[in-house]
This record gives C-alpha cells, sequence and structure tokens, in this order.
C-alpha cells in the first residue's frame, strides 16, 4: 500500500506546482506476443516540461489488469532524471504481465489523470502462444536419465551429519578418555594414607603362636625337628621385637650373650639356655626327645614368653 | 634328653660317610672326645712357644685335620713361621722349610733329575716338598711358576720328576707364609691358586701383656722353649677320619650355601648394598672347605654335630682369599672382612 500513499503525494506536488497543457501520458507494451508462461512489460509513463512538475494519478490495479492476464509483479512510480540539456522529465510505472492459457488479450486503453485532466493510452494486443511442437520428425525414443558427476563434497553437502556425528562421538570418546586417564592420574598422585592399625603387642603374637604349636603336637607325628624350629622361630621373633636384637641373624650362644645385659632373671635365661640348646640338639644332632620333653619346650616358651612381658610391662608402669 | 640311634623319620637326609645311612651322635661324641685328647697336648705345646695367637694355633690344628693347607698373611715378625715349625715339632712328623725367593726354581721345591757321571745314569733327587709338613715362608717373593709348582703339588698330592710320577706323604700339609700383597718385592698369588688353600688366616699385633711376655722370653738367659713330639701321624690320619664322620644336618648345610650364595648375589640375601663392592663370589671350594673346617671345628670342640657356631667361627677364613672386591670397595675403604662381617650378620641362622 507505499506506493498508494506515494501515488497521493505524488498527486498534491503535481497539482499544487503543475501546467496541464504540456504533458502527455503514455503506455508501451513489448513483447506483445509471448509464449505461455513469459513475461509482457507494460510501461506506463507521463512526460512533462522540465521544471513544471504535474498532477498525475496513474491508474490502480489488483492482481489482474484483465481476466486471466496477471500482473506479476509493478513497480513503484518512479521520476527518471533527466541530463541538464533535456527539456523533458518522465513519471512511469512498469506492470509485468504473463498469462497461463493460449489466446489473445486486449489490454484496453487506460486512463492516466493528468493536471485532472483524463489521458488515455493506447489499446495493446498481447498474443500468448504455446510451444510448437514439430510432429513431422516422428516420436523419438525417451532420452537416457542424464548422468551428473557426484563428488565426495556433494555427499558431504547432503549428508554433512554423518561424518560430523562421528567427529562428535570421536571427541566425545576422546574427552572421557582424557578425563578418565587425568583422574586416574590424580588418584595416583594422591598420597595413600593407610589407616594405621595398632600394632599387637609382641607377647601376645608370640603366645597365640605358641598355643597353635601346643595344640597340633606335631612331634607326635614324627615332626620333632619341625616342632623345635618353629618354636624357636617364634621365640626369636619375640626377641627380636622385644628387646630389638637380630635373633634370626644370631646363634643360640650369641642370643643368649646379647641378653646378658636385658635384665633376664636367672630362671629366665636359664630357661631361655634350655629352649634353645634342647632345639639345637634337635636341629643338628639328631636328638629326639620324648613326647614330654617336647611338650615341655612350649610350656617352657609360653612361661618364659609371658614372665618377660609381665615384668616388662611393669617396669613400664613404674617407669611412666 | 636321651640320644639314640634313629632311623631318619623326621626327613632329615643324612649325608654321612657312613654306610647305612644313620648316625649315632652319642657313640660318635665318646669317639670324639677319645680321639681328640691329643689336641689339647699339642696345644699345650703351642702354647709353650707362641704367645698369644690363640686363634692362629686353632685354624693351624682345623686345616691339619680337615685336609687343608693354610695361608697365613702377616707382616714381618708376627710368630707366622714360628708357629708352623712348633706345629710340626709336636708331631713326629717329616718337615722341611722352603724359603721363597725371587731366584728359586720350581725344581728348587719339587726336586729334579741329577746326572751321576759315576753311574752314567739320572737319578730323582726330590725336593723339599716332599714331606709331611711344608712351610712355603713368603710364597709371595717367589715368581708365579715356582708358586704354581707348589700349589700343584697340593693339589695332586703327588709329583712328577722326569716321567716318574712320586706321591707324596701323608699325612701332607703346606703351611704358607704371605707378607701383605701392598709390600715391596712381592708377586701375589693368582685367585685360583690362592683359592687351593682352605683358609686363610690374617694375623694381627699382640697385645700388650702378650709382648711383654715374648720379651721377657726372648731375653732370658734360659733356653727358647723348644716344643716335643706328642702326636704320632697316625692319630693325625685317623683324626681326619673321624672329623669327616662328623654329622652336619642339612640345615646346617643350606646355612653354608647360603654364606656363599650371599657373597655371589648379594641381592638375593638382602644386601643390595654389596653387589656394586663384590667383583666376584666365593667359588664352590668355598663351600667345600667350610663345610670341612666347621666338622674339623666342632671335632676340636670335640662335639660329634656341626652346630651354627662352627660355621661362623671357620667362615671369615674359609672366604676371606676367595672374595674379589672391586675398585668401588677400595675407594670406600671396603675390607673383605667388612663383607664378610656384613655377610653373616644377614643370612640367617638355621
Amino acid at each position: 500500500m507505499n506506493w498508494m500513499k506515494d501515488i497521493s503525494a505524488l498527486v498534491v506536488f503535481v497539482c499544487a506546482f503543475g501546467n496541464a497543457n504540456a504533458q502527455t501520458a503514455d503506455a508501451v507494451l513489448t513483447p506483445q506476443e509471448i509464449l505461455i508462461g513469459e513475461q509482457a512489460v507494460l510501461t506506463l509513463s507521463v512526460s512533462y516540461p522540465k521544471n513544471s512538475l504535474p498532477g498525475v494519478a496513474f491508474p490502480l490495479f489488483g492482481d489482474t489488469i484483465i481476466t486471466d492476464l496477471e500482473i506479476v509483479r509493478s513497480t513503484d512510480i518512479d521520476t527518471l532524471e533527466t541530463a541538464d540539456d533535456v527539456a523533458e522529465t518522465r513519471i512511469e510505472q512498469k506492470l509485468y504481465l504473463t498469462a497461463w492459457d493460449t489466446g489473445y488479450y486486449a489490454i484496453p486503453p487506460l486512463e492516466i489523470t493528468v493536471n485532472g485532466e483524463k489521458q488515455l493510452t493506447e489499446a495493446f494486443l498481447l498474443t500468448v502462444k504455446t510451444v510448437e511442437i514439430d510432429t513431422t520428425g516422428g516420436i523419438k525414443p525417451s532420452l537416457d536419465i542424464y548422468e551428473v558427476e557426484v563428488g565426495w563434497q556433494d555427499y558431504l553437502a547432503v549428508y554433512w551429519y554423518y561424518p560430523a556425528g562421528a567427529l562428535g562421538l570421536l571427541g566425545l570418546i576422546a574427552a572421557t578418555l582424557l578425563i578418565l586417564r587425568a583422574r586416574k592420574k590424580r588418584q595416583a598422585d594422591r598420597p595413600i594414607v593407610k589407616k594405621e592399625e595398632p600394632q599387637r603387642p609382641a607377647d601376645q603374637i608370640a603366645l597365640e603362636a605358641l598355643d597353635q604349636i601346643k595344640m597340633a603336637q606335631i612331634f607326635k607325628r614324627g615332626k620333632i625337628k619341625q616342632h623345635h624350629t618353629e618354636i624357636t622361630d617364634v621365640l626369636r621373633d619375640y626377641l627380636e621385637s622385644v628387646y630389638q636384637i637380630p635373633a634370626h641373624e644370631l646363634t643360640s650362644n650369641q642370643i643368649l650373650t646379647r641378653l646378658r645385659y636385658v635384665g633376664l632373671t636367672e630362671i629366665e635365661s636359664r630357661h631361655l639356655r634350655e629352649i634353645l640348646n634342647r632345639a639345637d640338639m634337635v636341629k643338628f644332632a639328631k636328638d629326639r626327645p620324648d613326647d614330654l620333653e617336647n611338650q615341655e619346650a612350649v610350656n617352657q616358651t609360653i612361661e618364659f614368653v609371658k614372665t618377660t612381658a609381665s615384668r616388662m610391662l611393669s617396669d613400664k608402669e613404674i617407669h611412666e | 634328653m636321651n640320644t639314640e640311634e634313629i632311623n631318619d623319620t623326621t626327613g632329615t637326609t643324612i649325608n654321612q660317610s657312613s654306610t647305612s645311612g644313620t648316625v649315632d651322635i652319642k657313640a660318635l661324641n665318646e669317639k670324639i672326645q677319645k680321639e681328640s685328647a691329643f689336641v689339647k697336648l699339642v696345644t699345650l705345646e703351642m702354647e709353650k712357644v707362641i704367645i698369644g695367637q690363640r686363634d692362629m694355633v686353632d685354624k693351624l690344628l682345623i686345616a691339619l685335620l680337615a685336609d687343608g693347607h693354610i695361608l697365613l698373611e702377616g707382616v714381618p715378625g708376627l710368630a707366622k713361621t714360628l708357629a708352623i715349625k712348633a706345629l710340626a715339632g709336636c708331631i713326629d712328623v717329616d718337615f722341611s722349610r722352603v724359603q721363597f725367593t725371587p731366584d728359586l726354581l720350581p725344581a728348587d721345591v719339587v726336586g729334579t733329575m741329577v746326572y751321576s757321571p759315576k753311574d752314567q745314569a739320572f737319578s730323582v733327587k726330590k725336593g723339599p716338598v716332599f714331606a709331611n709338613f711344608v712351610l712355603a715362608d713368603e710364597i709371595n717373593r717367589a715368581p708365579a711358576k715356582v708358586q704354581s709348582a707348589l700349589l700343584e703339588a697340593m693339589q695332586e698330592r703327588q709329583v712328577t720328576i722326569g716321567g716318574d710320577t712320586f706321591k707324596l706323604p701323608e699325612p701332607f700339609l703346606v703351611l704358607a707364609t704371605q707378607n701383605p700383597i701392598e709390600q715391596e718385592g712381592t708377586y701375589p698369588l693368582p685367585e685360583a691358586q690362592v683359592d687351593r688353600f682352605m683358609i686363610k688366616v690374617v694375623l694381627d699385633y699382640p697385645k700388650k701383656n702378650e709382648e711383654s711376655l715374648i720379651v721377657r722370653n726372648n731375653v732370658s738367659l734360659a733356653p727358647f722353649p723348644k716344643t716335643r713330639k706328642v702326636v704320632e701321624p697316625d692319630q693325625i690320619i685317623r683324626a681326619r677320619q673321624i672329623v669327616r664322620e662328623v654329622y652336619m644336618d642339612e640345615k646346617i648345610e643350606k646355612y653354608i650355601v647360603d654364606l656363599v650364595y650371599a657373597t655371589r648375589n648379594p641381592e638375593d640375601y638382602n644386601l643390595k648394598d654389596l653387589k656394586e663392592l663384590i667383583g666376584f663370589g666365593a667359588s664352590p671350594r668355598a663351600s667345600i672347605s667350610m663345610a670341612m673346617a666347621a666338622k674339623a671345628f666342632a671335632f676340636l670342640n670335640q662335639r660329634g654335630f656341626v652346630i651354627p657356631e662352627d660355621v661362623r667361627a671357620v667362615a671369615p677364613d674359609v672366604m676371606r682369599h676367595r672374595i674379589g672386591l672391586t675398585y668401588e670397595a677400595e675407594a670406600e675403604n671396603v675390607s673383605v672382612t667388612d663383607v664378610i662381617q656384613q655377610v653373616l650378620n644377614t643370612v640367617e641362622v638355621p
């Protein structure tokens, strides 16, 4: 509807300042013969002397100019400026016409009002033809399907979402792996804080092991050497823990010498010597103590552990 | 506690010379107490002449009883030669002494063929090696070919002169002395030859009170004491046989092997620090010598079985000359004795 406003404004302007005598309205149709669907241009114009702007009103149109002759589009009413040495100025509008059926379309004279005076344009006959078919050459066979070279770019243009999806998936997997790796590294770098369990007393460990040896009574199955080896192993562990001596790397005599000044009572020293010497005799001299002596070896060791442990505990309490 | 003859139900394998496969420890103890009585007499005789150096005397007896040879190392004046002469003096055997010098020839040791113009024939002249006790004094002052001639006789117990082979007398014992190799004019014994010695004893200076006594004995008007013969050679040969009968449990055998292996693969025995310090470890001959020496030590203590103390007592002298140290050890001033001590302190005792 803007073009209508523009026309109204132009009419007012032309009426105020124009001179009607020197103005001529005109219309031109090119071409006058078209094929179905082609477009013909109807140009409406008003020419007037320079510097004498007339009051002009072009006709108003809907979708058609006549029945079945469609106005495809129309331009705005435009003023065509001319050079300084040219005496006229022109106002024009172009209408693009087409028809969808063959025939002859008569365009009646159009009425253009210039400075209140109605001027009629020339009438036109627009011929609309169809495409001519050459039937003289006979029926031609149908053509093969036209082969078009299709490159990867064409596929990519159509199916771009497949590679994009694959790349996205790979990226996701890579990102997941990187995150997992970083997480693992962080966990590995993290200092392992072990919950320290309170160390069990050496005497408790030794007594448990000795009780098991006592219960097992393997000497009754002929394993006397193993019986005494197990006893001295437990005893050596206990001595290492309590008296801080490398008992497993010392001989029996060396152990007795090292423990000479750790405060063992005479009875404890004697028991320890008996236990170790008896074990040495079994282990190295093929001695075969009877069942009573084998049992006594465990009992004596239990007694030694108990007495030394309780004395050490009481010494510690006194010290504290 | 009864010690009785047993069948081996404990799973212990007895690797004894006895054919029955069983050992009567009690009977063996009694036998050893009877047969080792001469040891005390020898010790007493030796103590008349040698002041201090009790360890050296024990080691001489160990080598004698274990049928090995002994190498004594120490600076001059530590009674090395005197000790060996004194030991020879206690036993009624042939004794010869060879003073090794740079110009000594192998024939001077083993003997040679001598041409007799009168008989117009060659005859064998046996060298000083044909004696029960041979003192090779300052063995590292002679060149390698002479050392080699003696060491071959030590190993083979026989000498070949001019195509004839002569067995050396029994008991045969070589007691060699040497000065520390750092001294001038010495030819160090190669590792292969030093390995032939069962034990090597390194002597240290006597203690103050012992040295005072040495001075007093040497400057007094009374003649220098001499040992008298208290043992017959047959007793030594018999004792050597009994030493072989001394019972050694498989736990002790394993302990010996562990000690020797620890010098070869210290990292397996929690001794990683020694890996860089040891060039080569002790040979299998070290294991054999340690076992024999431990048995002899048990015999000296009148025991019919070996205990870990016996092994530890002889281990340093058996392994000392069989371990090669690296330059790193020398740079760090680590001695073989330090290495052995570390091994003994780390390998678990059975």
